[in-house]
């Protein structure tokens, strides 16, 4: 173990203390007709999780790519109802164009390539575009945008009281709301040229990257409620666990939870080594998404009729796997984008790509 | 190990080896030892003590030298007529006590655990890799989009397999700076690479289908091609991969009850 390892065990500690001690069935029904669950929110940011991986002089909580990714896969494990991976993609827009970080939750948009136009006038900027399905945007304190300017892509932080927000939800009634700017003005301190590396494409990835490793988390805990339930659940006169039929199920589901786990964390860490970014985390959105419908339907499958009920927990996990594997571009998408770079890169490079790490 | 009547139940080997001055007796029949015909030895699980209460003690795991008098090696054919199977018949082979892998009675717990480790290694996930690459060369540059999702989809799921099967190899020798970069597992090791295996047996199943699916190509053994030799290989050996080195009924409970605990 070196000193970061040591943090980072710490951090998934307390974490996990966190989630497990705080989210609970009536957390989680509130967040349903709520949106979200401010009351977890405020001890979340108290304990910093989230502006994990931005630097402390930015006005985040330090540590790495790799902390972060541990935090994301323990809030999906608990299917944590606020926007953790959100803001600390939006504190990270900011922090990277030199602007201040403000508390509270945070969005950032688009989320699918639209383009909102910025004009200048004196010191302050006017935001006009539609962005479709922001998530959380109803219930965040500011909406971190990339615009497009007079002389190239800034980077925006909106008061979203001034945008049109209407709300709209994923299957897990997580916030999912259209948001329509409109001369929306900003004064000129909240808005910075785009750094480097800050573009549509990266928002893309990393928020895939971000829902794989939800995805990693809620598989898992699908993953243990459906053995919990193999081993309590009695049919035929004998714990259901029994049966070999459930059994194996449940080794497959088993499979595609680890390697859902192995992809997700192995992508933040490729990232963090300045390897193939694309290799990565298309890579691990295709496989956490095909773990996630292959292991649902599992999980659901061995809970039998209780499991489709709203009172039984699995839901929760389920609701999110389905959401979650479609934002951000499902698996055909990255597939075909990942295959168009293998192929232009030729059949010979396919190994040295796969092994450059 | 295996015995024509010892497949996935190996515990049940009937192979014995008595004690002699100097070192062992061996007597009985091994089955799909590969390449014994070319081979100098073989590694030979075999019982040194009365299987009484726990089976699985009193194994142990002997050297056997194949041109040892009272060795028969006769060749087992594969459905498309190679020769690489053999069945081995033991007769008295002396085997002196420099033959003995690691302690005698603890074969059992040995192999059990060389087979942990040996199904997460690439060779469970990566024996139809050279066809892919040489679907990826006949696809060319600009493939149409069912093929580009195709090939990118193959290549998703070969790069976490190598990340898991990596992360198995990375805790069993961290390296220098091995506590970065690798996920730690989710299970017990053997678990883990169990789980790897099951997968990674399946993974070279879709190699197979990709390129038989994306071409219209029939099987064709002796091809000049590359791709349609590669292809007719690879599918009169796809049943294997799934049966050697555990079955993947057999893998699939372990696992579980890795899973479940003791259920009684």
């Amino acid at each position: 173990m070196n000193d970061a390892s040591e943090v980072r065990a710490m951090l998934i500690e307390s974490a996990t203390r966190l989630f497990a001690d705080h989210v609970d069935a009536r957390l989680l029904d509130a967040a349903k007709r709520d949106g979200w669950s401010p009351e977890l929110w405020r001890i979340a940011e108290e304990a910093q999780l989230p502006l994990v991986s931005i630097a402390e002089e930015s006005g985040g909580a330090g540590g790495s790519l790799s902390d972060l990714a541990a935090v994301l896969r323990i809030a999906g494990r608990y299917a944590a109802p606020i926007p953790l991976a959100e803001t600390a993609l939006a504190g990270w827009m900011l922090a990277s164009c030199r602007l201040p970080i403000e508390s509270g939750p945070l969005a950032f948009g688009p989320v699918h390539g639209e383009t909102v136009t910025a004009r200048q006038h004196g010191t302050q900027w006017s935001l006009s575009g539609s962005l479709r399905r922001v998530p959380w945007a109803r219930i965040a304190q500011r909406l971190v945008v990339l615009v497009s300017g007079p002389t190239g892509a800034l980077v925006a932080c909106v008061d979203p009281k001034l945008c049109k927000v209407s709300p709209g939800r994923n299957l897990a009634f997580e916030p999912r709301d259209d948001v329509v700017l409109d001369d929306v003005v900003v004064a000129g301190s909240l808005v910075a040229p785009a750094a480097p590396g800050v573009d549509h494409a990266v928002l893309r990835l990393r928020g895939a990257l971000a829902r794989s490793l939800l995805m990693a988390g809620a598989l898992e805990r699908a993953l243990e409620l459906a053995v919990r339930y193999s081993t309590e659940r009695i049919q035929f006169g004998r714990k259901i666990g029994q049966f070999q039929a459930i059994q194996q199920e449940l080794a497959r589901c088993a499979g595609e939870v680890a390697a859902a786990v192995a992809a997700a964390l192995s992508a933040a860490g490729a990232l963090e080594r300045g390897e193939d970014p694309l290799l990565a985390v298309a890579s691990a959105k295709i496989r956490t998404a095909q773990a996630a419908h292959e292991g649902a339907l599992i999980a659901h499958q061995v809970h039998g009729a209780i499991g489709v009920t709203d009172e039984y927990a699995l839901h929760h996990s389920t609701l999110r796997l389905w959401s979650w594997r479609d934002e951000f571009g499902n698996e055909a998408a990255w597939a075909a984008e990942l295959g168009r770079a293998l192929a232009a890169a030729g059949a010979d490079q396919l190994w040295p790509l796969l092994t450059r790490d | 190990m295996s015995e024509p009547n010892s497949g996935s139940d190996l515990a049940s080997v009937k192979t014995r080896a008595e004690r002699v001055p100097k070192g062992w007796r061996v007597t009985g029949q091994k089955v799909w030892t590969s390449w014994a015909h070319r081979a100098h030895a073989f590694f030979v699980l075999c019982r040194t003590a009365p299987a009484a209460g726990d089976r699985h003690e009193g194994l142990s795991q002997l050297i056997v030298e194949l041109d040892a008098p009272g060795v028969t090696i006769r060749p087992i054919r594969f459905l498309d007529g190679r020769h690489t199977f053999n069945e081995v018949f033991l007769d008295n082979v002396f085997v002196p006590d420099a033959g003995v892998v690691g302690a005698i009675g603890q074969g059992w717990k040995q192999v059990t655990s060389e087979l942990a480790l040996e199904r997460s290694g690439p060779e469970r996930y990566m024996t139809t890799f050279p066809l892919f690459t040489e679907l990826m060369r006949r696809l060319g540059s600009a493939p149409d989009a069912r093929a580009l999702e195709m090939a990118g989809k193959l290549t998703a799921r070969l790069w976490s397999l190598r990340r898991m099967s990596l992360a198995i190899a990375m805790t069993l020798d961290p390296g220098p700076d091995g506590a970065d970069g690798a996920h730690n597992a989710t299970v017990d090791l053997a678990t883990e690479a169990a789980l790897v295996k099951d997968m990674g047996t399946f993974y070279e199943r879709e190699i197979i289908d990709a390129a038989r699916l994306l071409f219209e190509v029939e099987p064709t053994p002796d091809a000049a091609d590359t791709f349609e030799r590669y292809l007719a290989e690879t599918i009169v050996c796809s049943p294997v991969s799934t049966i050697r080195g555990g079955t993947t009924q057999v893998l699939r409970g372990l696992i579980a009850r890795k899973l479940l605990g003791p259920l009684k």
